[in-house]
Formats: C-alpha cells, structure tokens, sequence
C-alpha cells in the first residue's frame, strides 16, 4: 500500500482480497470484498465467492454503461478525506528507514497496518477516537442481516427482533440501492453502514417477488459495538499487544461465585503478558506486574462486567498515551491495585 | 449485454510476516511469492498511474484489485 491514496481507496482493511471497481476521474462505481459474517481469522476463504465477483463485475459495467447519467448517485462512494493521503504519511507510520529494513516487512504496507496506523494515529491526538476507526466495517449480522455470498446483494437470512427484521427486510430481498447509491455486492452494503452517521435512519430499496419496495433501516447510536474489533488482525492485535501489552478473557458468569463475584461483576482473566523483550510492544502489563490468571476485578472505579473488547475500547477511547488506569485484580484469593501505564507513544511494528 | 473490457490493475499489498523473503529481494521476489509472474500478460501489475491513463485513453471502468500474500 506504499504511495496507495487511501483517500481514494477505502476498503475495508482486513482482508486478503479485495477490489475497487471506478472511473478514471476517480468516480467509485463500487467495491467486491468482505468479512460478511465471519469471527477471527480463520474462514477468509469466505469472503468471496467467483460467482459473486462476476455479479459485481456485471453491476460495475452496467454502471459504467449509464456514466455520467448516474455520477449524481456515485458521489456517496467515495469517502471524505482521511488523517493523510498515504499510509506513510499517517502520523502513527513508523519511520520509512525502519520499516523498509525490517527482514519481514522488505518495504512493504500491508492493508491492515494502515487500519492499524489510521486508530493509532488518532489515538495520540487528543481527540477522542471515534467508534468508526475502531469498529469499521462492521458484519452485517450486527444489524440481523446475512447477505448470500454468490450473489450481489441478496439477504439469505434476518435475525429475529433485529433491526433489520423491524425495517421489513425479508430473505430473497435483493438490495439495489441504499440511501441512494446504486448496489452491486455485499461490500457496498458495508460501505453504506460505515458511512452512516449514528442515530440515522438510512433508506433502502430492494426487488423483491418482481416488485420494488422501499425500507428504512434504523441506525441507532453505537450499533458498531455489537461487532468484535479484537478479532481482527489489525485493531485487535494492536490493541492487545502494543496499547494494553496483554490478552484477556471474560471470566463466565457461572465461574464468578467461585472467585468470590457476582454474575455481573466485572473479572477478566489475564491470559498472556506481552514481553518487554519484544521490541516495540507494550510494557505496561508487565511494569504494572500482572500475570498470568490473574483476574481484573476494577477498572478505574468500574466494576460491572465488561468483556475484553470493552476494557480494550475504554483504554483506547477514554484514555490517551502515557496515562495511567487504576486496576484492581485478584491473585490467589487475594485483591491487589495497581496502576497500568499506557506507552507514551507507538511506533507500529 | 454488450461486453465492455476492463482496464484491470493489480496491486500487491506486500508479503505476510511468513513469507520468507529477505530485506534487499525486490520485486520480482514478491511476484514469485504470490505466484503473479505471468500476471503482467493480462494485468497492469502495481502501476496506477499507467491504468489510469490508459482507462482515459480508452474510456474504460478500471478494476483495481489489492491482494495480501497469503
């Protein structure tokens, strides 16, 4: 991605393939390639299908066909501009000397490390980093919806009670525009969610049994969070490994009572301590002294459960580099509080 | 429908941290890694300033496509 306009090319980031399908005056026509409704990283397989890319393909020449009668519609496509013009621009890139030496890396950017770099870079501001940079993209199982790989945009499945199923989606829906921008796959839908602003309500329109119909999807406030940001390679990595310098787990309700805890109480278990041994990673778990099985019981006065996710998001959107968290945790039975130090600056490996 | 071509320009996101090729190796070690040695026959591999030129020369949408070495 070196040089790459990320202004242009926004994409989501955590993926192995993806294409961008535009004019040459920079107009999107639309976008192939995406994460649908898979967890963690195994599965990426899944992302895309032949049958679906064709589909696109077909959706971004009949596009082309009707240019520039339908440009009015495409200005939604394109994204405002980002925190630089290039991945080695963004303020959180590490020095260009560093990275091109690196024996992995032999000056190459990969997708996810401009993910990384966008939330890091916004993270040493001292605006707070908004939910966008850390959940993009969501799944659209996070609204209720699964769209059916091998075609453009057609709903396979509606979660009962979600906000799909109140805006009327139905399976065999084919979605073909949403608020306003002509559809030709799954990752265009995704692009429209991630655009959204939170509350909203966005319009869609969908074919279906040979008819139009038009539905209002409602978009409620920090909707993004039903998606699982530590599952990914970028954000959850970092997160864990350069900004908290450890992994966690949600102890289950049903273990708390043996700890001593209510069901609702707060209790991560630490599951690994990131080394400082490990160049450029996270101290701050291992200054603050933690280790392994111990279980986090507090968080700067917060006691009510939170999963690891939540503990990763308050570091990252409450505080800033080089401020402090209050931690209470067990060890053996016994409470004991420290303060974590979050590392005063990053360079991403 | 008419059969419209696409200018197609590919570029390569860079190696994962397990391929092994070393500091120094350039392109062409890259290529090999992704198996796209002969990909410049039918693609304009990692160059976006020629597809854009020539996608005005033609008229034609582009497909830019970005990959990550598996």
């Amino acid at each position: 991605m070196y040089g790459v306009d990320i202004g242009l090319f926004q994409i989501q980031r955590e993926l192995t393939w993806a294409a961008v399908f535009l004019n040459s005056d920079g107009t999107i026509y639309g976008r192939y390639g995406s994460r649908g409704a898979r967890r963690g990283m195994k599965d990426n397989d899944k992302d895309i299908s032949i049958e679906g890319f064709k589909k696109a393909v077909e959706g971004a020449l009949e596009i082309h066909q009707a240019y520039p009668g339908n440009k009015a519609a495409l200005i939604g496509k394109r994204g405002g501009p980002g925190l630089a013009s290039t991945p080695e621009k963004l303020p959180a890139a590490p020095p260009e000397q560093a990275h091109a030496a690196s024996p992995e890396r032999h000056g190459c950017i990969h997708c996810h490390m401009v993910q990384e770099w966008e939330m890091v870079s916004a993270w040493k501001t001292s605006r707070p980093v908004p939910d966008k940079l850390l959940w993009p993209y969501p799944p659209l199982d996070t609204i209720g919806l699964t769209l059916d790989l091998g075609e453009r945009a057609t709903v396979s499945k509606v979660t009962e009670g979600s906000a799909a199923a109140r805006a009327g989606f139905r399976k065999g829906d084919r979605i073909v525009n949403f608020e306003g921008q002509p559809i030709i796959s799954i990752a265009d839908v995704e692009w429209v969610l991630h655009q959204a602003a939170e509350p909203s309500t966005l319009k869609a329109e969908v074919e279906r049994e040979g008819r139009k119909e038009l539905l209002d999807l409602p978009i409620a406030t920090g909707w993004r969070r039903g998606g699982d940001f530590i599952e990914t390679l970028s954000l959850g990595w970092t997160a864990r490994h350069l900004i908290a310098g450890m992994r966690c787990r949600e102890v289950p309700p049903d273990e708390k009572p043996g700890l001593g805890l209510s069901r609702d109480s707060l209790a991560l278990s630490v599951r690994e301590v990131t080394s400082h041994e490990v160049e450029r990673r996270s101290p701050s778990a291992e200054k603050a002294g933690l280790r392994r099985d111990d279980v986090i019981i507090e968080v700067d006065g917060l006691k009510t459960t939170m999963t690891e996710a939540q503990f990763l998001a308050y570091l990252i959107q409450k505080k800033k580099p080089g401020q402090k968290v209050d931690l209470t945790y067990l060890r053996e039975g016994k409470a004991n509080t420290v303060q974590l130090e979050l590392p005063p600056g990053l360079s991403a490996p | 429908m008419k059969l419209v071509y696409l200018i197609v320009a590919v570029m390569a996101l860079g190696a994962s941290r397990t391929v092994p090729v070393r500091a120094g190796e350039g392109k062409d070690d890259l290529r090999k890694a992704l198996k796209d040695l002969d990909a410049g026959a039918s693609w304009i591999y990692d160059d976006l300033e020629s597809s854009f030129a020539v996608a005005r020369k033609t008229a034609k949408p582009l497909l830019v496509v970005f990959r990550c070495v598996p």
